[in-house]
């Protein structure tokens, strides 16, 4: 191995320890972790990037206000103000359309147990701990073709 | 004598044309003496015995020019006829016919090119000044140098026999048009104003029912949704004008309007050639975000909207990315999969990468267990590229990048840990080379719940200069297993051996370095999935004439023969191995409705066809080239299907595409199972209409051998047939046998003589018992 690469090791060790998400129920306001349901690779990439965002601002995710390059990286919808997430969810007979609401999460139609749901950023940490969803899907971008 | 007939028809045409300018309005014509008789052979300028109309006009023109030669002539011959000048010569591509044992070899010595061969009929390119003598030749029946296809819909509409449809030519009863259908877009940069959108006057009877602008924020959305803006009178429509503030912002801003316009435009003037597909019939728009969800949620919107209205529906998508597994699974697959049913029809593009090399698959097994690539952005190094790799349920691969300089050939930089798939874990990596500059990498991992499969999304940045020769690598390892890897539509992601074949210093084992490749490369995002109809791409046109009178042609990505797959049409098969696309349709050169409130489509743009003037706004059409635009065509012959059988399911419809599809020298013969660039062949409006919705009960009573057949085709009827008929239709719909058998006792068998017959596709109807069973004949 090169000098230089063992010279990096030690800083990527470091690195790698605290870029990986970790699962375990979400606790203090400003912490993006993975709540009671698995989500999408994509989901995980923001979760990473909001974190590091949220970091750098030193704001609560509530008064936050995402970079342009995140809002457009994670297709973020802007809404009378409110930042949105979207994707969707599957669920179990657990889930109460309700409750989701409650947090201020618009879900759309079900289509065979999958519904689109828009997801205030405020909400986010909220959202990752509700009970019956079984798993969430950030959107993809999709191109004209 | 020759001279003097030219100058006679010279002279008639000008006192035609004279007459013509004339306003003859209100004034009545003067006696006109009868004919004397009839013209004969001998009386024109050549025989034009064994040639094609357009055969002889060329002619014509060619002794004219041979007459008085000049660049400009020539040009303009080129360009009336579409030829080709090769070594100094003009060539007409063209069709032939000859005798028995005819082949276009046979005429090497009157320098005729050979092409391809497609029954009894055979391509080549003709020397147009030796046409005459080749027509001439004994063993020549026939030569027909073709035309050139306007650049209007009207060519689209005529080689999938959709003009037919309209006209309801037998056996259809009525003309269709898509009455009593909606056609659902979900599309960006719509100009709700077109008149394409009206009535074929252009001007009355709107026919767009509902409108969500998912962009419109400041608007009420629709019920159940919590974004956009819903338009639902005819005022709010035209108020809202376009999918505002969308296309004021974004490249893509006329795309929209013009897929709706293939679909369903009335043509937007009498008399238009840019008429579209189901011209009647209702149209519900979505202007979207185009993220997954957001199209999800057009679906419903649509759907709900026509089942309001009780009528059946069909959508459009000519959309898609690379991103998910591609094999069905995929959330919007699945929630897809709920939404379509009888009477609820999806029409997806298979998108427009079948000649990016943005697909890797691989086996590891026995020693090899590992392999690289170079990812490379098509926008270039510092754009963000991104790439997901699949792999097997219950199975495990690993990834890391590395930097690799190509001028000295050494890795500068490596990940030092491999990052298994099924780690479940997302990290940043940055990669030093040794002149300081980074690259960017970031990992994010899982086993996927829709399927099971580990999975590896990597993004990265490499911010070298092009010109340092640091690309990045990829290094995948796996033991006994196997993955399927694509490069990120919208991120522009492909693959490259870079001409390596092997990297050395890694272990001091030489490992495979892989090339990226352009099968399965049919999008995800909906287009893979197992509910939907995708549709390919092939070319009617590749060149035209803009508004502003300039000779206009495909870019290279898109430019083909006339006939032949678009170039960049996705191939398939599906990351499962099912045949995508499944059907194609005219997708190059189509011209139809733009935006006027965008300003790409400008008068003087050499895309500009038309414009068209309603009161004091005028607007345009124009042409764009892509599966967008061949999904639209399927979208609108569906309208015209369902028009006629509103109940139609997914399956009913494919199998009609299957059995009528039209084949030629350039899709080949197609196998049962499809074909991953063709699907079952170019869709045939005409003769998929012209079948009834087959009922499964007859055609287990029948056996239909040989196929292909030669000469005699038996029927054999295993139960007690009441009136039975048998008819058997050509591919253009024209009845070649019809016999009403009456009653035929279990065991019988019907001989139908095929002998008389030319080779080709033949459909085979069979009714008996209140029932239809259909079958696609093929006569050697």
């Amino acid at each position: 191995m090169k000098p230089f690469s063992i010279f990096l090791m030690p800083i990527l060790l470091i690195f790698f320890f605290a870029c990986c998400t970790t699962v375990r129920a979400q606790t203090a306001t400003n912490k993006i972790e993975l709540g009671s349901f698995p989500v999408s690779v994509d989901a995980k990439m923001l979760m990473l990037d909001l974190q590091n965002e949220l970091n750098a601002s030193k704001q609560t995710l509530k008064n936050f206000v995402p970079s342009t390059r995140f809002v457009e990286k994670y297709n973020l919808q802007k809404i009378k103000g409110k930042y949105y997430i979207s994707g969707f969810i599957q669920t179990n007979n657990a889930f109460s359309e309700k409750k989701l609401r409650k947090i201020k999460v618009h879900p759309g139609q079900p289509s065979g147990g999958i519904r689109t749901v828009m997801i205030p950023l405020s909400a986010f940490t909220s959202f990752l701990n509700q009970k019956g969803i079984t798993y969430f899907e950030l959107s993809k971008k999709l191109e004209v073709n | 004598m020759k001279h003097l007939n030219i100058y006679l028809i010279l002279f008639l045409a000008f006192a035609i044309n004279a007459q013509g300018q004339e306003n003859g309005i209100g004034k009545t014509l003067p006696a006109i003496p009868p004919a004397t008789g009839y013209l004969t052979e001998k009386d024109g300028l050549f025989s034009t015995k064994g040639m094609s109309a357009n055969t002889a006009l060329l002619l014509v023109d060619w002794m004219q020019f041979k007459s008085n030669p000049s660049t400009t002539k020539e040009k303009e011959l080129i360009e009336k006829y579409g030829l080709i000048k090769k070594g100094g010569k003009l060539y007409a591509n063209s069709f032939l016919m000859g005798t028995k044992g005819f082949t276009t070899a046979s005429l090497g010595e009157l320098g005729v090119l050979p092409g391809s061969k497609s029954g009894d009929v055979f391509t080549a390119m003709l020397p147009v000044e030796l046409i005459a003598e080749i027509v001439k030749q004994p063993n020549v029946r026939y030569v027909d140098i073709g035309s050139v296809l306007s650049s209007t819909m009207d060519s689209a509409r005529k080689q999938t026999n959709v003009d037919k449809v309209h006209a309801g030519m037998a056996p259809l009863n009525m003309p269709y048009t898509g009455k009593g259908v909606v056609v659902g877009v979900i599309d960006q940069g719509i100009d709700f104003t077109h008149p394409n959108f009206y009535d074929s006057t252009g001007q009355y009877n709107y026919r767009v029912k509902r409108v969500w602008n998912q962009f419109d924020n400041s608007g009420v959305p629709p019920t159940g949704y919590a974004y956009g803006g819903e338009y639902i009178t005819e005022a709010q429509i035209l108020n809202a004008k376009a999918d505002f503030p969308f296309f004021q912002t974004n490249k893509d801003s006329d795309h929209g309007t013009h897929t709706a316009g293939i679909a369903a435009g009335s043509g937007g003037y009498p008399g238009s050639p840019y008429r579209g597909v189901a011209y009647e019939s209702e149209l519900v728009l979505v202007a979207s975000k185009f993220t997954s969800p957001s199209i999800a949620d057009g679906i419903k919107y649509i759907q709900a909207y026509a089942a309001s209205v009780g009528k059946p529906c069909v959508i459009n998508m000519s959309l898609g990315g690379q991103s998910g597994p591609h094999d069905g699974t995929s959330t919007e697959d699945k929630f897809t999969d709920s939404t379509v049913g009888p009477g609820k029809l999806i029409v997806v593009a298979a998108g427009n990468d079948g000649i990016n090399p943005m697909y890797i698959d691989h086996k590891f097994v026995f020693t090899d267990t590992v392999f690289y690539t170079f990812p490379i952005m098509r926008k270039g190094p510092n754009d963000v590229g991104r790439m997901n790799i699949w792999g097997n349920v219950n199975e495990n691969f690993a990834v890391r990048m590395l930097l690799y300089n190509t001028k000295t050939n050494k890795i500068e930089d490596a990940q030092m840990f491999k990052i298994p798939a099924t780690s479940n874990m997302t990290m940043f990596d940055t990669l030093y080379g040794s002149n300081g500059i980074q690259a960017v990498v970031l990992y994010s991992t899982e086993i996927s719940p829709v399927n099971g499969k580990p999975h590896i999304t990597i993004a990265f940045v490499n911010t070298q200069p092009d010109s340092t020769g640091r690309r990045v690598l990829l290094e995948v390892t796996g033991y006994n297993t196997s993955i399927q890897m694509w490069g990120q539509f919208s991120y522009n992601t492909w693959f490259t051996n870079l001409g390596y074949i092997a990297v050395a210093g890694i272990n001091n084992v030489a490992n495979l370095v892989l090339d990226g490749r352009t099968d399965y490369t049919v999008s995800d995002g909906y287009a893979t999935g197992n509910s939907v109809i995708t549709v390919g791409s092939y070319t009617t046109k590749n060149h035209w004439i803009s508004l502003y009178n300039q000779q206009a042609g495909l870019d290279i990505v898109s430019n083909t023969a006339v006939g032949n797959i678009a170039p960049n049409s996705s191939r398939g098969p599906t990351a499962d191995g099912r045949t995508k696309p499944e059907i194609t349709a005219p997708g190059n050169a189509i011209a139809s409705s733009v935006n006027r409130f965008s300003t790409l489509y400008s008068p003087t743009y050499n895309s500009t066809v038309k414009s068209v003037t309603h009161g004091s706004d005028t607007w345009y059409f124009g042409t764009m080239s892509g599966t967008s635009m061949a999904c639209p065509v399927v979208t609108g012959i569906l309208a015209l299907w369902l028009q006629k059988y509103p109940s139609l399911t997914r399956e009913q419809a494919l199998d009609m595409m299957k059995k009528t599809a039209i084949t030629d020298s350039y899709t080949g013969t197609i196998p049962a199972t499809g074909s991953n660039t063709w699907g079952w062949g170019k869709i045939n409006a005409f003769m998929g209409m012209t079948l009834s919705i087959e009922k499964a009960a007859v055609k287990n009573t029948l056996k239909v051998y040989p196929n292909p057949a030669s000469n005699e085709l038996h029927i054999a009827f295993d139960k007690q047939a009441n009136n039975t008929t048998i008819n058997i239709a050509d591919i253009t719909g024209k009845i070649v046998y019809s016999n009403n058998v009456g009653t035929l006792t279990g065991g019988s068998e019907q001989i139908v003589n095929m002998g008389n017959n030319p080779a080709g596709i033949y459909i085979l109807r069979i009714a008996s018992n209140g029932e239809e069973a259909v079958y696609k004949i093929i006569k050697q």
